[in-house]
Order: structure tokens, then C-alpha cells, then sequence
């Protein structure tokens, strides 16, 4: 049917706008409309030889604009599959783009399939800070083609240039508003002298404390702190 | 000549000079003392959240912005450093570490709409890229340093964007296709493949002018706005009067 | 993107609470302290018992270390927010006057300082929530009568407004579209055999 494949491909893209990870790149699909639009191009040139035959001894009007129809036809299906891998394309490209926003490593992986990428543990998964539907979280390298890949590590260039004009600015950072840099805590257990920016405390059980929260973060994943 | 008028002169001159100086000052917004920077970035942050296109950049703000945090950001270090040296004197206080908790929580306050206001604009860019380089490449923009569309930083990350995007078109499948159908800024085939930014669309503003003024809408029907009403209007009607500061967009 | 798909011509929640704490409060400190000179702002030297005014999020800080009492802004209070009500209840067409951050601002407060508030938190709760409900249902009512130009919006709060921004603006850009694919196909009623045309033209190379 006309358009069937590019149709395909656009509900591909459509989905992953959905997803937090990139899944595997659609290289058949692509390599397909690519085929289907050099053989339609093909059938557009005969056509059009076709219609100059016509032209030159113009006995039969009917036949004339049937021709005319399916040269109409062939070539607005030539620019719909363009519009259709563009899309898909630009939706990857995007993904990728907010993937490289995070500041985090690819996954590196060449054995697992990407719908297991989720049970791999190896790799830290990243501080979602946003879970908002569709943001990307993780992306794997193998799910990429050759030409992602070269996008990816040329973005990434980009972006490290670009953020290198306000080096004191942190733009991959949280885009969560920061409302509590300042938390106060209570000691849980005893423990270790903490040393901060802003002075060294003692982890004395019970007592309370009013501190940078990065700065204790792990204090209280540990169990020694909690926020108040 | 009497020595009174050499004295009304003088004054005269002197009440001349300081006409000048405020004038000077109300028309330099971003640098005028009495303008809060802090108060004019958030401003500057909605507007660019908010708007469907990409508003002038606000080169002396940012530039400012970025000084005054980098000054506090070396003062808050020098403070720690003098905090450490002095723990054991007693010469420091809690309410020194109160200080400088304020001061940092303003540093990152101030970090995180800036950080807000440059990546809303990159994503714009990214988004109508090839309209905003056909818009940038016009003679009347850029020639003047502080009042271009876009920063000189935005203009590199814009170029080298749309290189790599249309490398990676080019890779994966544009090179392969037959060569008419290989342009990104098509505008034939009856859909422009150039897209634009939707300024039909509609935004939310709240008048902040003292006046009350009034603006034309479509098929001559009109809108008067005033003080602290807030509206719901299409973007290209108001887009003058975001710039002028008469409105923010919210 | 470089943005979140989220966060484009959209706010979230917190980031208009975070905006509301921009707003200026007035706080009683309890002890002196020097001056701060900040970006933004120059915050005074404070003395015990003397009132100043100051962001909301310094406020917060100070009070969060019981170096300040929060003086609560004169509309926080159950006796004004009645009033506020009875407004609403008789004017059904018209929103009472609140401040643009007012539900936000009494949020913070309540959770932060209940203390320092004139009425007990749970009445200001209360009265609080009919408030935002009779609103919520005026907001709706009036979204009736939604055209594809403009709309005015008076007395609505930040956070009112970015609740019902998601669909006032669907339904707007929707109207507009329709409105002007109506009037567009009176245009090309009559250019569209020159279009054809042109399109073949073009193909033909």
C-alpha cells in the first residue's frame, strides 16, 4: 500500500517519544523506504518520458492525465517518505540531545538486547530528578547506529563547548527548583567528625545540625542523619 | 555682571549635569542601580519560558548576572577559607555561617534561572534551527554586539548543531535518495519543510505598564490593557509590548 | 532538547512555589545581625524586635533557625479570607481580588510557620481550600465561554492561572484553527485551480 512503510516508521517515532531509553535503532525499515523511494523515483522518471511521448502527439487525453495523476501521486509519495525518516531521525536526534543534557556515561554493552537493558545492573542508573513521561534516563550505545553514534560524541563536543562559557554555572545541573539547600538534621547514631564548608560537626546521637544538604546526602543513606 | 549670576550659571550647569546623569541612568535599564538584577532575571526567565519564539537576548543583564555571581561565588570561597583559619579563635560566629548559607542560597537561586533562561533558548533554537539562521544571517542583525538576537555563544552552538544534525541526515539516509529530494529547507511539494515558531499561538500576560493601553487584535477589534490584568491573547499581537517591558508573559 | 519536553511553555508546581518566595514578608527578628549584601537585594542590618522587610526565602532561613518571627501578611488571616468568600459567593461572574501569590505564599507559611499565624493552622486550612474550590468552579464556568481571540483572567492567582493554562490554551490554539481553516477555504475556493497549476509546474523538473 502507498506509504505503508513511512507509516510505519512515523508510529516508531511516535512511540519512542514515550520512552526514557532509546530503543533499537530501525535500520530495515530505513534501508526499505530508502529502496522504495529510488524505485519510485525510477517510476516517476518513466513517467515522465512517458508524458513527453504524449505530449508530442496528443491522440489521447484520457490516457494524458491518468499519467499526469500517477506522476502527482508517485512524487508527493517520494517527499512523504523523506518527511517520514526526517522525523524518525529528528526524534532520535533529540533523545539523544537530552540524553547528553544529563552528563552521564552511555551504557556500554554488546551482549544485551535492548529490552534487557533494564536488568543490567552494572551500569548506575542515573539520579532521575524530573520523572516526568518520556525523559530520557539512560541511553545504550548498541541501540545506536554508526551515524547516531558520530551525533552523539559530536554533541557532546558541542555541548562542552558551549558550557564552557559559564563555567561557574553548572547548566547540566538539576532543573528541579532549589528550595531546600539548607536542611536541618538530627544525628541517628554516633559516628565520625564530618567535615563541611561550613565547619566540622561531630555525629553525636541526638544532636541537631543545620547543614549544606549535598554535603550529607550520603550521611543520610547511611542511616546517620536524618532530614528533620 | 554681578557675582549672583555667575553663581545662577554655575548652578544652572550643575542642575543641567545631574538632568543628564538620571537621564542617562533610566534609559541604561540592566546597569541602573536601582533596578534589581535579581528581580529582572526572573522577568527575563518567564518571558523566554513562555514565548513561542526566540526574544532578543539580554546581553548586559546576563553578562551581568554572570560577573556578580562570579564575585560572590569568590567572596563565599574567601569566607570559607577565612572560617576555617578562624574555627578555633572563636572569632567566627553562627551568625557568620547564617551569612554565608544566605548568600549561597542566592548564588544557586540566581544559577538556577539562569540556567532555566539559556537552556529554554537553546531548545528554541534547536527546534526552528534553520529559521533562526536564515533570521541571524539577515545584514541588520549582528552588526550591533549587544542588541543581536541571538549571543555570540548561541551563534556557534546554532551552526554547529544543524552541521552535525545534517551530517547525520546525510549518513543515515539523505545520501542514498535521489538528489532532488536531498535539501532540508524544501519548500516545494506544497509543505515547507522549514519550520517556524508558532507565534500564532496564544500566552498569558499580565500587564505591568501604569498606563493603560490598548492593542489591535484581528479583524479590528481591540484590547485595552491595564495594570495587573491579565490576559490571554495571541503572541504576535503582544510580542512588541514583551519587549518593551509593558507586559510579561507569565 | 535542551529543555524538557515538561518544561516548554509549561511551569510545574514547585517552580511557582519557588517564584512565590521571591515575594517580600515582613519578619520581627529576635537577635541583630549584620548586613548581607547580596545580588539582588541589600539585607539590612537586622535588630531584635525591629521589623524589616525581606525576600520570603531569606525569611524562611532565618526563621527555620529561630533567629525571626514572621509577621503574616494582613490577607492570612480566617476573618479577611471569610470576607474573601462571602465575595465569591455573591459575585458569581468575578473573581474577589487576591494577592498573585497567595496560595502558594499560605502553603509555605502554614507549613513553616504555623506559629506565627494569627488563627489556628487547621480553620486557615479550611477556609483556605472552599476558597480555591469556589474559584476552581467560577474558572471552569467561565472557560464556557472560550473564543479563539482573547480572554481575560482578572483576580486569578499564579498558581490558578498555570492550572488551567494547559487547557484554556488547547482549547484557544484549537478554536484558532478552526476559525481560520474556515476562513481559508473562501480564500482557496477561489486561487486553488491557479495552485494546481503551480504544482504540477514544479514537478515537472
Amino acid at each position: 500500500m502507498f506509504g505503508a512503510l513511512g507509516n510505519k516508521l512515523t508510529l516508531e517515532a511516535k512511540r519512542l517519544t514515550k520512552l526514557s531509553e532509546l530503543p533499537q535503532y530501525q535500520s530495515d525499515l530505513v534501508r526499505d523506504i530508502v529502496k522504495e523511494t529510488n524505485d519510485l523515483n525510477e517510476d516517476a522518471e518513466f513517467l515522465t518520458e512517458q508524458q513527453r511521448q504524449q505530449e508530442l502527439n496528443p491522440s489521447n487525453e484520457e490516457e494524458l492525465k491518468v499519467n499526469q495523476c500517477q506522476l502527482f501521486v508517485t512524487h508527493l509519495h517520494m517527499r512523504r517518505n523523506k518527511r517520514c525518516l526526517l522525523a524518525y531521525e529528528r526524534t532520535r536526534a533529540n533523545k539523544i540531545d537530552e540524553f547528553c543534557w544529563l552528563n552521564i556515561d552511555p551504557i556500554v554493552d554488546t551482549d544485551s538486547a535492548p529490552d534487557k537493558l533494564a536488568n543490567n545492573t552494572d551500569s548506575t542508573p542515573p539520579v532521575s530528578e524530573v520523572p516526568v513521561d518520556g525523559s530520557v534516563t539512560r541511553l545504550g550505545l548498541n541501540n545506536l547506529s554508526h551515524a547516531e553514534e558520530e551525533y552523539l560524541k559530536s554533541y557532546q563536543r558541542i555541548l562542552v563547548n558551549y558550557k564552557s562559557h559559564f563555567a561557574d554555572l553548572d547548566l547540566s545541573g538539576s532543573l528541579e527548583p532549589p528550595s531546600n539547600i539548607f536542611i536541618d538534621v538530627r544525628v541517628l547514631k554516633d559516628g565520625n567528625e564530618v567535615q563541611t564548608e561550613y565547619g566540622v560537626f561531630n555525629l553525636i546521637k541526638d544532636s541537631q545540625f543545620y547543614v549544606r544538604k549535598s554535603d550529607v546526602e550520603r550521611l543520610i543513606q547511611q542511616g546517620y542523619l536524618e532530614e528533620i | 555682571m554681578s557675582t549672583t549670576n555667575i553663581d545662577d550659571i554655575i548652578e544652572d550647569f550643575a542642575e543641567q549635569n545631574r538632568h543628564t546623569v538620571k537621564r542617562f541612568k533610566s534609559s541604561d535599564k540592566a546597569i541602573s542601580s536601582n533596578v534589581n538584577i535579581y528581580d529582572e532575571l526572573v522577568k527575563a526567565m518567564l518571558n523566554e519560558r513562555m514565548a513561542p519564539d526566540l526574544l532578543p537576548y539580554q546581553h548586559k543583564l546576563i553578562n551581568e548576572v554572570l560577573t556578580k555571581l562570579s564575585n560572590q561565588q569568590q567572596y563565599l570561597s574567601d569566607s570559607h577559607e577565612y572560617g576555617d583559619t578562624n574555627a578555633s579563635s572563636g572569632i567566627v560566629d553562627g551568625d557568620f555561617k547564617l551569612q554565608l548559607m544566605i548568600i549561597e542560597t542566592e548564588i544557586e537561586r540566581l544559577s538556577y534561572m539562569l540556567r532555566l533562561y539559556l537552556r529554554s533558548r537553546l531548545s528554541k533554537i534547536d527546534k526552528y534551527t534553520i529559521h533562526y539562521i536564515s533570521e541571524t544571517s539577515k545584514p541588520e542583525e549582528g552588526s550591533q554586539e549587544d542588541t543581536s538576537l541571538v549571543s555570540k555563544q548561541e551563534m556557534e552552538y546554532m551552526h554547529q548543531h544543524f552541521k552535525i544534525l545534517t551530517q547525520l541526515y546525510n549518513n543515515s539516509f539523505l545520501k542514498k535518495m535521489p538528489h532532488f529530494l536531498t535539501y532540508l529547507d524544501d519548500t516545494s511539494g506544497g509543505q515547507s519543510m522549514i519550520s517556524k515558531p508558532p507565534v500564532n499561538n496564544h500566552v498569558f500576560v499580565k500587564s505591568v505598564s501604569k498606563k493603560p493601553f490598548v492593542i489591535s487584535l484581528d479583524e479590528d477589534e481591540d484590547l485595552e490593557l491595564t495594570e495587573n490584568g491579565i490576559y490571554v491573547v495571541k503572541y504576535k499581537f503582544i510580542k512588541p509590548y514583551v519587549e518593551l517591558g509593558d507586559v510579561v508573559l507569565i | 532538547m535542551a529543555l524538557p519536553e515538561s518544561l516548554t511553555y509549561n511551569l510545574s508546581p514547585p517552580e511557582i512555589s519557588f517564584l512565590s518566595e521571591n515575594e517580600y514578608i515582613t519578619i520581627l527578628p529576635r537577635y541583630s545581625m549584620k548586613k548581607i549584601e547580596l545580588i539582588g537585594e541589600k539585607i539590612p542590618t537586622l535588630r531584635g524586635m525591629r521589623r524589616e522587610r525581606v525576600p520570603l526565602w531569606v525569611a524562611l532561613i532565618l526563621k527555620s533557625q529561630d533567629k525571626c518571627n514572621i509577621v503574616p501578611p494582613s490577607w492570612l488571616e480566617l476573618d479577611f479570607l471569610k470576607m474573601k468568600y462571602e465575595e465569591e459567593m455573591k459575585l458569581p461572574h468575578k473573581f474577589s481580588a487576591l494577592p498573585w501569590h497567595w496560595l502558594e505564599i499560605s502553603k509555605i507559611l502554614l507549613a513553616k510557620a504555623p506559629d506565627d499565624l494569627a488563627d489556628p493552622s487547621n480553620k486557615l486550612k479550611s477556609i483556605i481550600q472552599d476558597l480555591r474550590e469556589i474559584r476552581l468552579v467560577k474558572s471552569r464556568k467561565g472557560l464556557k465561554e472560550l473564543n479563539e481571540s482573547n480572554i481575560q483572567l482578572d483576580g486569578l492567582s499564579f498558581m490558578e492561572i498555570n492550572e488551567l493554562r494547559p487547557y484554556i490554551l488547547k482549547v484557544m490554539d484549537k478554536l484558532m484553527n478552526l476559525h481560520d481553516s474556515i476562513s481559508r477555504n473562501n480564500v482557496e475556493a477561489e486561487t486553488n485551480e491557479n495552485e494546481y497549476e503551480d504544482g504540477e509546474a514544479s514537478e515537472d523538473e
